[in-house]
């Protein structure tokens, strides 16, 4: 297997199918919305000079108190100086709980999307390299809308089986740490924090590398599910079996991956700065086009709401409109990446599946008998 | 007189009869000339034999060490080259450890520190020591000796705090990152002059 000539031809699909472009918007969305947290890698820093003030479970549970009556009192005299009443405030967070609710069937939509959009790149991408036809987008939709966008969310799910698992042990550590503290002797806790964080390292250097090692699987689990048609299990077995079989081309292929992943993660970073003017421009273009949404909202808010709170609440509502339409241009960046790193996966899995199967060693003749 | 008995004969020199079957060989010869000419010349051509001095016959496997032997030490060579071979995959797959340890080193700060601030460890926090060092010592000696002041010495004490905290685990990632670069840059250079190579000697 020639990895060179893998990401070569990845290259030549990206620029010549402009259809899997819309499928990489929405996997770009997708992981936009899906890792907005992002780590600081470490980079925190403090500033206060003084003494930490000591935080107790008590002196939380008495900030909590202060908290819940300053808000009682909030919603019943409202904000006199912007002369919004609690009344109105109630209604407000009413309307928040819309917001949150139309977000979660955003959310919603946007994960079928994700799953059915992988399904459309990887078959048209197969599609293409076994007979050369390129799809349109509805015909991509037609193929992605199947029972196989469902079981590669089972697969994503169990692939990230690992990381639940991480939480749920640091959470039962860290209650055993809470208690041994609050509870027990100095001694003791000390020995349960120690404790805490080595099991905690452990813990999470293992699954991270198996969060690694089973990202990379995925990509095979993904695409035996889809081209081969086979269910969650099956796809999982022939798909390490696949990778144990060929681990030495899989892993060349992953390095490979990881060191264009840098380039990219830098090449991005120069990207995103020279598209700032770029971006300005789409900006404008999306207040333009949120003008009239926003202007129809804040009237329909006004008629219960008072103040500043129809602004505030129309802007919820078409912020994530403004920020699609606006950052597009670094949303488009991103769908390119997902395109490419997609399809370099389908070649590989399509010359992996015609190199020949590992035959058992043939058995030595002995001279004397031949 | 009974049927001669040559086909016996072999196995009669080579002392494999026994019972009814040697009385019955030993009597016909006793009685039959041509039967003991035959075996006197079976044990003339045996006696003529042992005198023929016995070739050496060498085992399969010594055969295989002594041509082994005999080659030259290339297999010594593909050892090493080997080794080699190993060691510079290892080089990526190592680097790539080393960024875990660090990420999951930076996670798990991170927990410590919100789980600190959050008054989870209160009652042994002096004992870990958290936050001790605040790291502006240069700022603060500058605003002590009268260089700085107000706004001034805020931005110093930020930027020196920023520095000494943030900027080593930046930089250790960035060294990760650009050696992981130097690995795939002469990856991409063997395979493309392996892949000329042919063309040229073409």
């Amino acid at each position: 297997m020639d990895p060179v000539k893998i990401l070569k031809r990845a290259w030549y699909i990206l620029w010549s199918y402009r259809a899997l472009w819309v499928f990489g918007l929405i996997l770009a969305i997708a992981a936009g919305s899906s890792t907005s947290q992002g780590s600081n890698n470490g980079t925190r820093y403090e500033q206060s000079h003084g003494e930490n003030p000591q935080v107790t479970p008590q002196s939380i549970q008495e900030a909590f108190r202060d908290f819940q009556r300053e808000v009682n009192k909030l919603f019943e005299q409202g904000i006199p100086d912007m002369k919004v009443s609690g009344e109105e405030l109630t209604t407000f967070l009413w309307v928040i709980g819309g917001f949150v609710l139309v977000m979660l069937i955003i959310g919603v939509v946007v994960a079928i999307a994700r799953y059915v959009s992988e399904t459309a790149v990887i078959r048209m991408v197969d599609e293409y390299e076994g007979s050369g036809n390129k799809m349109t987008v509805r015909q991509g939709f037609r193929i992605g809308w199947s029972n196989t966008s469902w079981r590669l969310f089972l697969i994503n799910l169990i692939v990230n089986l690992p990381v639940i698992a991480l939480v749920l042990v640091l959470l039962i550590a860290g209650t055993g740490v809470y208690f041994s503290v609050v509870n027990g002797s100095a001694n003791f806790a000390a020995f349960s924090v120690v404790s805490a964080i080595v099991l905690a390292f452990i813990t999470i250097f293992v699954v991270v590398i198996l969060t690694i090692l089973l990202h990379l699987l995925r990509n095979f689990f993904w695409r035996i599910s889809v081209l081969e048609n086979l269910g969650v299990r099956e796809s999982l077995q022939r798909g390490f079996a696949m990778v144990l079989e060929n681990w030495k081309n899989v892993g060349l292929m992953w390095l490979v991956m990881i060191g264009l992943g840098i380039v990219w993660a830098i090449a991005s970073i120069i990207l995103i700065i020279v598209t700032i003017p770029v971006v300005l421009v789409t900006a404008v273009i999306a207040v333009l086009v949120i003008a009239l949404p926003l202007l129809l909202l804040v009237g329909i808010f006004s008629t219960f709401l008072g103040g500043y709170l129809p602004w505030i609440a129309g802007g919820l509502f078409v912020a994530p409109l403004f920020f699609t339409l606006a950052f597009s241009p670094w949303l488009l960046l991103g769908s390119w990446q997902s395109v490419y790193t997609s399809t370099v996966w389908t070649l590989t899995y399509r010359e992996i599946k015609t190199l020949p199967a590992i035959t058992p060693q043939t058995e030595v003749v002995p001279v004397g008998d031949s | 007189m009974p049927a001669h008995v040559s086909e016996w004969l072999n196995a009669y020199h080579d002392g494999e009869l026994q019972g009814n079957r040697l009385h019955q060989i030993e009597a016909h010869l006793a009685e039959c000339d041509l039967c003991q000419a035959e075996l006197e010349s079976l044990e003339s051509l045996s006696g003529l034999l042992h005198t023929v001095p016995a070739p050496e016959f060498t085992s399969s496997e010594r055969f295989a060490a002594q041509v082994n032997l005999r080659l030259p030490h290339e297999q010594t060579k593909v050892s090493r080259k080997q080794i080699l071979e190993i060691s510079w995959w290892m080089i990526p797959v190592g680097l790539l450890g080393v960024w875990v340890f660090i990420v999951t080193s930076n996670i798990l700060s991170d927990i410590i520190y919100e789980a600190n601030n959050f008054g989870l460890l209160s009652g042994i926090s002096n004992w870990l020591n958290f936050g001790s060092v605040n790291g502006v010592y240069l700022s603060s000696t500058l605003g002590q000796a009268g260089f700085l002041s107000g706004n001034g010495l805020s931005w110093a004490e930020t930027a020196e705090t920023f520095t000494r905290m943030s900027l080593p685990q930046i930089s250790l990632q960035v060294s990760i990152a650009l050696l992981y670069l130097s690995w795939s840059a002469i990856w991409w250079a063997r395979h493309m002059r392996q892949e000329r190579g042919p063309l040229l000697e073409s």
